[in-house]
Order: structure tokens, then sequence, then C-alpha cells
């Protein structure tokens, strides 16, 4: 699941973190299967045509109890657009049907009837960021998570709540293309400090000269819906 | 009458806009389009049997442009549209145009249309043209029509209403397409040989088969490809045993592909004299924005466009990895015709691409992001967010090879800059 721009969170994680000297190593799994033959520190989604869509449910409920398992022991991940979603607990289609998710966050979906496209800016924990959003299905949360952050500009999770995102644990869902790491440097760092600190490593970063970053998302920020 | 008045009004204003040095399709397109619904149908329905249809994601405008001027120079009338003009008010105003002033349509061999994917299947709803020629389909801008499967329908609604399809066979999508059509549509497929599946990049075919899935002989075969000084060096094959050598001031495996097409297209058509058609080829001159060479003080620029990562993927193979400028400007825009969500930068690998030690510069409305996608691949560039500027410190440091890799709106920008400095030809 990485047909729009979502390789873009693996390079910016993996540009901070060997500017500080640390050794990646990406691997893109084909299943959840292999989540146990390969353990990660942090676990990226990102989204995928309708068809892909499919498969991947398929294989993420059969995994799901062990990916559940991993992500309330801290595992830490990412889940952008097509993953939010597959991660919540259930989308429901046009028609009705209703299809389930892995259940790891607490959020289910409704197929909307427009697109809800856009820039958009939020504000969060870790200042404001900045993205760009295209989806129309609209995620409700429930009590199990919090937002990522506060819609400034833009729709977010349903275009009605002014909410965006959803966080449990280490488990980030959002709406947010951008690629939403790239130039959120302040988030992309507390990801990897709490990759650091489920390693049992100390929980301290050299920051990094950031200049163009924050260039980068103040011309976004000011750029039109 | 009112029609004709209509068609006599939008002439004039078309003549008028091009006195002030505008492009004339817009508002002439939009007059008609309001006060003369059904136009299109009603003017080109009587002469379907003569329309050609060029569409894809990347390759229409130098495939466009390459069939009209075959065509031209074997004595054909030809009407077609500019480009970036392929929707609606684009073709209008190209037969408004085209017309008498009394709304007659004169008489004309042929009408090639480069044509909008997403627009493909209205056109072709109550037309149905002779042939329509399915490029590639790839991703394109990411906020736009979404996604590949959506865009192989739009094309397979068009290829339904047209007598002939003919299509990329290393294209999983369009052969997909190719097969369900029903009996009534003749299929003309081009591929590449064997030896050159490997030049065939991950983005031309994509999605999720390998290239060797296709095991049918193509009606024209991409034998074999080299890059020469002036161009490409290509020898095409027939089903029937025709061998052609074509030369083009092209660069890029990209472009040979279309010429690939081009040619099928052609031996489609039956009309042409195929022996004559690597001689016009020769003489025609890459579209502005598309590869081709301009000299300022003794420095050669080359200008490239990009709309999406397999156009951007390709580019800079061609004009940064292989052609090893000493300063390369990326001017990324982010209107609606550049894309607005710029994530999709992050899907361009430059690590390992861009020779070291070149010069890069980033410029235009989201040249920070530009450059931040550089940093991240481990670049240093120099961001000069104003166009105008960022071209003159191009001129001034007097590199001796520069390429210029702008997006859509970003080209027009660099294109009057550059007329500071030289004679530029128009966007064509």
């Amino acid at each position: 699941m990485n047909v729009y721009g979502d390789m873009g969170n693996i390079i910016a994680l993996r540009y901070r973190l060997e500017q500080r000297g640390v050794r990646v190593e990406y691997v893109a799994l084909d299943t959840l299967r292999d989540l146990k033959k390969h353990p990660v520190d942090i676990l990226i989604g990102g989204g995928g045509q309708d068809s892909n869509q499919g498969l991947i449910q398929q294989d993420l409920l059969k995994y799901a109890a062990d990916l559940k398992a991993q992500c309330d022991d801290g595992l830490v991940c990412l889940m952008v657009c097509g993953m939010y979603q597959l991660f919540g607990s259930r989308f429901i289609t046009q028609d009705g049907v209703e299809l389930l998710g892995a259940g790891v966050l607490d959020i289910e979906t409704r197929a909307g009837d427009n697109r809800l496209i856009g820039n958009v800016v939020i504000d969060s924990t870790w200042g404001k960021l900045v993205g760009f959003e295209n989806h129309s299905g609209k995620t409700y949360r429930g009590t199990g998570v919090s937002a990522l952050g506060v819609v400034q500009k833009g729709a977010g999770n349903n275009g009605e709540d002014k909410s965006e995102g959803a966080v449990v644990n280490n488990v980030f869902g959002t709406y947010m293309h951008g690629p939403l790491l790239a130039k959120n440097s302040g988030l992309t760092d507390e990801l990897i400090v709490r990759a650091f600190t489920q390693q049992g490593e100390g929980a301290q970063i050299e920051p990094l000269d950031d200049q163009l970053e924050q260039l980068a998302a103040s011309i976004a920020i000011k750029r039109p819906r | 009458m009112y029609r004709r008045l209509l068609i006599f009004f939008a002439k004039v204003l078309i003549k008028l806009l091009r006195l002030t040095g505008r492009s004339g399709s817009a508002l002439p397109g939009l007059m008609i389009e309001r006060f003369y619904p059904g136009f299109l149908a009603k003017v080109l329905t009587p002469v379907e049997k003569k329309i050609l249809l060029v569409t894809g994601t990347n390759g229409k405008t130098t495939t466009t442009k390459m069939l009209v001027e075959v065509l031209r120079a074997a004595g054909s009338r030809v009407v077609t549209n500019g480009t970036g003009s392929n929707m609606t008010r684009g073709l209008i105003a190209a037969l408004v145009e085209d017309m008498t002033y009394s709304g007659s349509l004169k008489t004309t061999d042929w009408f090639v249309f480069e044509m909008d994917e997403a627009y493909a299947p209205i056109f072709t709803k109550n037309i149905s043209p002779h042939l329509t020629v399915g490029l590639n389909v790839l991703r394109d801008q990411l906020d736009r029509y979404g996604e590949i499967d959506t865009t192989a329908r739009f094309i397979a609604a068009a290829a339904e209403k047209s007598d002939i399809f003919v299509y990329n066979q290393i294209d999983p999508l369009l052969t997909a397409v190719a097969r369900k059509l029903s009996k009534s549509t003749k299929l003309e497929s081009f591929g590449v040989s064997e030896k050159l599946f490997d030049r065939v990049t991950n983005e031309q075919t994509i999605h999720d088969s390998s290239v060797k899935s296709e095991k049918a002989i193509p009606d024209v075969l991409l034998a074999d490809v080299s890059e020469a000084d002036s161009g490409l060096e290509m020898t095409l094959q027939s089903r029937e045993g025709d061998i052609w050598s074509v030369d083009a001031p092209l660069r890029g495996f990209h472009n040979a592909l279309n010429v690939t097409a081009l040619f099928t297209v052609l031996r489609a058509l039956k009309t042409i004299d195929m022996s004559r058609v690597s001689t016009e080829l020769k003489r025609m001159r890459a579209p502005f924005g598309r590869g081709e060479k301009l000299r300022i003080t003794d420095c050669d620029y080359t200008v490239a466009l990009v709309k999406n990562p397999s156009g951007f993927t390709s580019n800079l193979r061609t004009y940064v990895a292989e052609a090893h400028p000493d300063a390369v400007l990326f001017v990324v825009n982010d209107k609606l015709a550049d894309g607005r969500d710029v994530s999709w930068l992050w899907d361009v690998n430059f690590k390992g691409v861009v020779p070291e030690g070149t010069l890069l510069f980033t410029s235009g409305i989201r040249g920070a992001d530009m450059a931040l996608r550089l940093k991240q691949d481990g670049f240093k560039s120099e961001f000069i967010p104003d166009v105008q500027s960022a071209v003159a410190k191009l001129v001034q440091t007097k590199n001796q090879k520069v390429t210029i890799i702008p997006t859509y709106t970003a080209l027009f920008e660099v294109r009057d800059q550059m007329s500071k400095y030289i004679k530029v030809p128009n966007i064509w």
C-alpha cells in the first residue's frame, strides 16, 4: 500500500535516523505474517487502490490478533489513508455493507458522497502539522483514541467534528499526505524517540538543522485549501 | 443562422485574443459551450471517420505532434488541437479557428486530437472516432482522477466506440482493456523486443505484472534503440516483416515508445507510405519543454517538463543522469494544472541518479519542498523562490550545460524568462 507518495514517510525517517548515525533497514512487507519473522521498530502503511485494499484487508484480519498484541505492547505505527481506515474497527460502504478492520484503532469509517480533498493544517501536541488530504471516507472516533490534532484548515476525519487522525499508544493514524513526516519534523522525531524508548534505549536525540523543513512547512501552510 | 453568427463571433474573438498575445481557447470555447450545446457532436459526427484520438498518461503531446507532422508532410489537410487544450473547450476552439467565417468545416483529411483520458469517454459518447491510441496508463497527478483502474476504464470507453484501438502491449492495464473490447473494434498493438525489456523502467510497466507477461507478437515491434547526439536511432519491425530504420530528434526510451506508437497508428491507417516517415521525423523539432535545446550565450539549455513520477523519473534519467549537465534547476508549482499535492515528489528517486557535483537549484511556489526532497536524498541545493531570479542566476553563472525541469505551469514561466535572453519558439 504505497501508491500515494507514501514512501516519503520512509525516506524522511531514514534521513533523520541516518543523520544521527543510526543504521536503518527498510523491509517491505507483503503480508503481516512476516512481522513475526521481521520484527520492526516502526511500521508504516499508506494508501492503495480499492482493488488492492481488498487483498490487504484479508491479510490484516488473518493476523489482526498478533498485530493488536504488538500495538498494545507499544509498536510504533504510522498508518495513512487506506491503512488508517483498515486499522479501524470497520468500514461501511455506500450500500451499508460492513467490512471489518484490524480493530487496532477505535475508529469507524463510512463511505461518503464527496471527496474531501485539499491542503490541510492542524494544531497538535507536536506543533502545527501541514499536509494534503484526499479521501471520500469519513472517519469517526470512539473513546479509545485521541485525535492527532484539531483542524485549522481542511476537513480532517469527516469534515464535521474538526478532528484529524487518531492516536492510541504509539499508533498514529491519519489522512494527511504531504508526505506527513517530510516537513513535520517534530512529529517525525517523536516517532523516532518512541521507537528508541521501545528498544529500551535512552530517549534523547540530537536536534537537526530543520530550517528547510520549517520553511517548506510555512509556505505549505499558506497555500489555499 | 444564429449558430453561424456565434461561430463568426467566436472566430473574431480568437483572432483578437491572439493579437493581444493570449492563447485563444478558454473564452471562445466557453462561449460556444454555453450558447451552442452539442456543437462538437453536430460538427464532428459527419466526419467522425476522419477522427484520430491520442490519449494516455504521458506522451500525448509529442505523439500527436509527430502524427500531425507526418500526415501533413504526406499532403493531408490536418486539424489538431493545441497542447494543454485537450478537453472540450480546447477542441471547440481548434475547430472554430479552422472553420470558415460562415460557419462551415473546411474539407479536411484528418482530425488529430490530443485527448485527456478523463475527457475521452465524454467525447466519444456521441462521436465514434476512426482510431484511438492508448499510449500508457501511469500514475498521474495524485489529486486528479485518482486511480489508474479508473483511467483505464476511461480509455476503454473511447476504445469501444472506435473502429481501431492502438495500444501498448507492455502496459498490463491497456492489454486488459484491449482484451475486453467487443469484436467491432480492430486491435493493433505495439511492443518491444525481449532484449529491451530491462530498458522499460518500472514506471513504464508499473502496477504489478512484469513486462514479460505479454507473449504475443505485436503489430509493430521496437526491435532496437540507441541514443546518438542528434537523438534516437531506432529499428522498428512490423508483423509482416517490414523493417524500418528511424531517427528522431528526441531523447529517452519513453520517446522511442511514442515513435513506435506513431508507426503503429500510421500502419493502421493504411494510407501512408511508411518508407517516407523516417525522413519526415528527422525534420521535426522537439516541442518546447519536451527536451528541446536552446542556446543562451554559448551555453546549452534543455527544458524537460514533468507531470508525474514516471515522467520525472524518465526525464531525470535522460536529461540529468545521462546528459550530465553542469547545473539543474527544478521549478515546482502546485497550481491545479501542476497537481496541488506535492507528495508525488517523494515517489521520484534522486539518490544514485543525479551525478555527484552537479549544481542544483530549486524554484517555484513549492521550490522549498523540492529542496527538502533533494536534501533527504543527500543533495545540497540552492532555493531561489522567484523564477525570474533563478533563471537569471543560471544565465549569469554561465554553466556550459543546463537542464531545467519544471512542472506544467512553471514551464510557461520558464519560457517567459528565457525569452528575455533569446528568441524562444512557440509552445505547441
